[in-house]
């Protein structure tokens, strides 16, 4: 089977998973106790009369499966539905909050990778040495700390005790300097990474710290191989040893790592962007969740899912590239 | 190389069971450290009482409080020192506008800061090891029974896990949470929330486990002589799949305080007056310019109890895989 | 025997220094090896054959160290100590430093061929470019040319369709097709020796007998010096020229192929020799060497094998012989360390033989039974049975 051919067979694999996704989700918003409108009027006292017609405006009067169908006829066309709260299209709103979700995402994976994958092999190769101790201690802390607290206290340093960083918000890279009165695009540049630097640095350390645990046990399991013995023996410089003959070993488990983490990403991605008031799908969620605007929360759900699925294939794709043993789903 | 010491003799003792992995956790420096930072907090959130004048914390043992009436927390919000007792916002004992009567200093209300942080070891201890019961019982049931039957029945019951799977934690618990209370969140809601979502985890872990398991001869045994087939996943596959389990169960435990932690933090796990961490930052968050260490002690104390749990998950990890051997 | 040899060790220790103790994993072995010929070092797992052969690469890694004796490879010394003017041992002028190891001897002069070919392989690399490496690290080729040296090796050592198989990765290969990759990987780089470290122990017998075969048919057209390292008395009487049986870090004996299964001196190459399957004996008569051979970081006192050893006396308890020349063959000594041979003079013949193990009740007096305490074992039957415990102890 080509990596093509792999491709479609592991999309075709996810849609159960993705079908699964909007059945919870469908589930989960229908178990309120009570009908939604009345839910969302949060006991204020309305007409029994004006409930009835929004419910039907909404379709909300028909059975569950059938609405399901019918949200799922909706969905297949790109249609999340109407939040009734706030009278729009919910793909309007997640388009408009999902560039500042993403940008935090992706730029906390990318400080997480550029840290953990150095600090991790150094780790490996002076196994039990000072400098191994204090990075593993450091990992340690990372895993073992809230990344909302670290948010916390990166703002009471950087932006309440000295000053030098904004403590909310985020400059988009994507809109013209005039939008924000900057004198051009190198102060743009500049601004979006000043106000990108704490949530990023908060919301990426419990990715380090896993990264860098995964690489140094990769690193050192990859450096006790015997293609690392006979590289040795043939007179390989202990450079190109590590890092290419080891390295290139410790780099695939690293990536499935990657994929399966995404999925505490984007769930940390709500807590930074409630501490450091970043308008994007976490604040969304919030929002959605305090109003209990159901549609609008079934819409982000489903399409955090989806972007988590999306992320595993990608990951699940790049693996099968880089690994010329993984047979593409047809084991011998 | 052939390392000629460890030769055929060495230890021919059986290298598993409890006892053996016990030893080898304690030889282990790090599960050491970690297992006294549990004990620690342990002690602390199943003694830890404080008494009706609501300002000092005695010790289970010695209070009139029976034990049955101290350990869940959360139904008893009234023995927590209430707004407008003392000082509002006094800084910590080492400051210099700080006193020892309140070692941490006191919150907006008026409340000894320490107090609500030892007492919230109760809340964050007790949700942390309830959810993870609850997805160790689930996952196991699902996972044993998945492996076990194999077929049409794992293939349903792995793509519902992988379903679960698939939605960030966080929020598939304040989904449930809100919805299941209808909108008014609780911290019961949350462990069971919690607990469901983790189901996932422990079953795919029980369930490869099962599928070695399932090979054995004593199964095989098991089944040609008509053992019913819940009893041979109750009696024979649970037991022999459970070590690895285990550890992954520890581990679990930090990482749910975690997960409940930001729920708090965020208002949906426990709620006012319960002096729990994740809600005490909640609380804080307000306070960030005027008083700099509310926002400290609840983190501190949320890190040091899951460096516990963690220290002692990667001890037990190492000792029960001889994968990497130092 | 007159020319200069190849490689010469003497007294070689390598020490593992680990919580338990000291692993005298080598423990002063001397051996030659000439130009053209394949020397056999056999022995239990666990003797120390592995290391002794990583020693000669200077490859030990922490917490094992080269502690003494002297490698000498074409007059240039791989290692030597001297005492220094403290009195402390150092490293001799002249021993070469870790970077002129790594670049004029590793590959170059001396190769290895692995055991495990599924393991010694990158598994993300292709063949082809594994190989390459290797030859443009160690031979003056461009490129381009490295690669058709490959192809060419590939070829020579039988693989078939050298050009494709070269683009492919190694778990697209099978064992035997892999351990071929190592052979060629070896000669490609045209050493003068080639250390194989049990190449064909986790190999199909009949695959075994192919490889064999190849390095035969190669070691004849290159006429590269081999080490063959391995645990099988069969493959030693197929390939090798001389042998070198260790036991516990030490070489026991030494001699000629023919001379040793022929002639045989020391009890412990009797009782591997026993231990073989062969065409001419039942399985009946197959003969197990009793008991386990104990740890390196604990050897008995006086000869290490006399807990096993069947003609183990008083005697051997006490002395530790050294490897003596107690006859001359083909040119070469014929070398073992048992004090049951004259040339050591010892009061091997008046001492009281020890009960141990197989065949031991048709030498023992009555009497001499309870004089000995040393084994716990009362196996006296001619069965193999683990003697346990008592007898491995300091």
């Amino acid at each position: 089977m080509g990596l093509l051919r792999y491709t479609a067979f592991r999309v075709v694999q996810a849609i159960p998973v993705l079908i699964g996704i909007t059945v919870i989700t469908f589930i989960l918003a229908n178990l309120a106790p009570g009908d939604p409108v009345r839910l969302m009027l949060q006991g204020q006292e309305v007409d029994q009369e004006v409930i009835e017609r929004v419910e039907r405006q909404y379709g909300l009067d028909r059975p569950l499966h059938e609405r399901y169908v019918t949200y799922m006829v909706n969905l297949l066309q790109g249609d999340l539905g109407h939040s009734i709260h706030r009278d729009r299209p919910v793909t309007d709103l997640l388009i408009q909050r999902a560039g500042p979700t993403l940008l935090l995402v992706i730029s906390a994976y990318a400080f997480a990778l550029v840290t953990a994958i150095p600090l991790g092999i150094i780790a490996a190769t002076r196994r039990n040495e000072p400098t191994d101790h204090v990075s593993r201690i450091v990992a340690l802390i990372g895993v073992s700390t809230p990344s909302f607290w670290i948010g916390i206290m990166l703002i009471l340093i950087f932006a309440i005790q000295l000053g030098w960083l904004p403590s909310s918000g985020l400059v988009y890279p994507w809109r013209s300097p005039e939008h924000y009165g900057y004198s051009g695009y190198l102060e743009l540049a500049f601004q979006t990474i000043r106000h990108l630097l704490l949530p990023m640095v908060a919301l990426g350390t419990l990715q380090m710290a896993t990264l860098m645990r995964v690489e140094r046990t990769q690193m050192i399991e990859s450096l006790q191989g015997e293609y690392v013995k006979l590289a040795r023996a043939y007179g390989v410089p202990e450079r190109t040893i590590l890092r290419k003959h080891a390295f290139q070993v410790a780099q695939l488990p690293i990536i499935t790592i990657v994929g399966l983490n995404l999925s505490t990403a984007l769930g940390g991605a709500v807590l930074i962007e409630y501490v450091f008031n970043i308008n994007g799908i976490g604040r969304l969620f919030l929002e959605a969740i305090q109003s209990l605007d159901y549609q609008l929360i079934m819409g982000i759900t489903i399409v955090i899912g989806t972007m988590f699925v999306i992320g595993v294939i990608i990951t699940d794709i790049s693996y099968a590239y880089i690994d010329p043993r993984v047979t593409y789903g047809d084991r011998d | 190389m052939d390392a000629d010491a460890g030769g055929p003799q060495e230890d021919v003792e059986a290298k598993f069971g409890w006892r053996y992995t016990f030893a080898k956790v304690m030889q282990d420096t790090t599960a050491r450290w970690g297992l006294y930072v549990i004990t620690v907090v342990l002690l602390i959130s199943a003694y830890t009482v404080v008494d009706s004048n609501l300002s000092r914390i005695t010790f289970g043992a010695l209070s009139d409080f029976t034990f049955a009436e101290t350990l869940p927390i959360f139904e008893h919000p009234e023995r927590i020192p209430p707004p407008g007792q003392g000082e509002e916002n006094v800084p910590p004992a080492f400051h210099a506008d700080g006193s020892l009567s309140n070692p941490l200093g006191t919150d907006p209300s008026g409340r000894d800061y320490f107090t609500r942080i030892v007492y919230g070891a109760q809340v964050s201890v007790s949700v942390g090891i309830a959810s993870t019961l609850i997805g160790f019982v689930g996952g196991t049931l699902i996972g044993a029974v998945s492996g076990y039957y194999g077929g049409r029945v794992d293939d349903v019951l792995m793509r519902m896990v992988e379903t679960v799977y698939a939605i960030p934690p966080l929020i598939l618990i304040i989904v449930f949470t809100v919805f299941v209370s209808g909108g008014t969140p609780d911290i019961t809601y949350a462990i069971i929330g919690v607990g469901i979502t983790f189901i996932p985890v422990f079953a795919r872990i029980i369930r490869s486990e099962v599928l070695s398991v399932r090979e054995m001869d004593y199964i095989e045994a098991a089944k040609a002589s008509g053992v019913k087939n819940r009893n041979i996943i109750l009696r024979h596959v649970i037991p022999n799949s459970f070590a690895p389990v285990l550890v992954y169960a520890t581990l679990q435990i930090g990482v749910t305080i975690l997960i409940v932690a930001g729920l708090s933090f965020l208002g949906y796990g426990a709620q006012p007056p319960t002096p729990d961490w994740g809600q005490m930052l909640n609380v804080s968050h307000g306070y960030m310019h005027s008083n700099v260490w509310l926002s400290i002690w609840p983190g501190l104390a949320i890190l040091i109890t899951i460096m516990g749990f963690n220290l002692f998950g990667d001890g037990l990890q190492d000792a029960l895989d001889p994968r990497i051997d130092d | 025997m007159s020319a200069e040899p190849l490689l010469r060790v003497e007294d070689l220790k390598t020490q593992f220094f680990t919580d338990a103790g000291t692993v005298r994993a080598v423990d002063g072995i001397s051996f030659e090896v000439y130009e053209g010929e394949i020397v056999g070092l056999v022995g239990e797992s666990g003797a120390g054959k592995s290391v002794a052969s990583m020693s000669l690469l200077r490859l030990i890694e922490s917490p094992g160290e080269i502690v003494g004796g002297e490698i000498t490879y074409k007059g240039e010394t791989i290692f030597g100590l001297e005492e220094g003017p403290d009195g402390e041992l150092r490293e001799r002028e002249d021993m070469l430093t870790n970077e002129e190891v790594r670049t004029r001897i590793r590959g170059n002069e001396i190769a290895v061929i692995f055991q495990d070919p599924m393991e010694s392989l990158n598994p993300v690399f292709t063949v082809g470019s594994q190989l390459r490496e290797f030859i443009e690290l160690n031979r003056d080729l461009s490129n381009g040319a490295a690669r058709q040296e490959a192809i060419d090796m590939l070829r020579e050592v039988g693989i078939p369709d050298p050009e494709e198989r070269y683009e492919e990765y190694p778990h697209q290969f099978s064992g035997g097709m892999r351990q071929r990759v190592l052979i060629a990987m070896a000669l490609a780089c045209e050493p003068s020796l080639i250390i194989a470290d049990e190449p064909t122990t986790a190999l199909d017998v009949t695959v075994e007998g192919q490889i064999i075969d190849l390095v035969d048919e190669l070691q004849q057209k290159y006429d590269t010096s081999f080490i063959w390292v391995t645990h099988d008395m069969g493959v030693v009487a197929e390939i090798c020229d001389r042998v070198n049986v260790m036991y516990l870090g030490e070489i026991v004996e030494q001699a000629p192929v023919d001379e040793l299964f022929y002639d045989t001196k020391h009890p412990y190459t009797d009782a591997l020799l026993d231990s073989m399957p062969r065409p001419d004996r039942t399985v009946e008569e197959l003969d197990p060497i009793t008991g386990v051979m104990p740890e390196a970081i604990s050897p008995p006192s006086g000869c290490r094998f006399h807990p096993r050893c069947p003609d183990a006396r008083e005697a051997c308890k006490r002395i530790h012989p050294e490897n003596r020349e107690v006859a001359r063959a083909e040119g070469y000594p014929h070398r073992a360390a048992c004090i049951k041979h004259d040339v050591f003079g010892s009061d091997y013949e008046e001492s009281a033989p020890l009960e141990n193990g197989a065949g031991a009740d048709q030498q023992l007096p009555a009497s001499a039974v309870d004089s000995t305490s040393t084994s716990t074992s009362t196996s006296t039957s001619g069965e193999s049975e683990r003697t346990d415990g008592g007898e491995h102890d300091e």
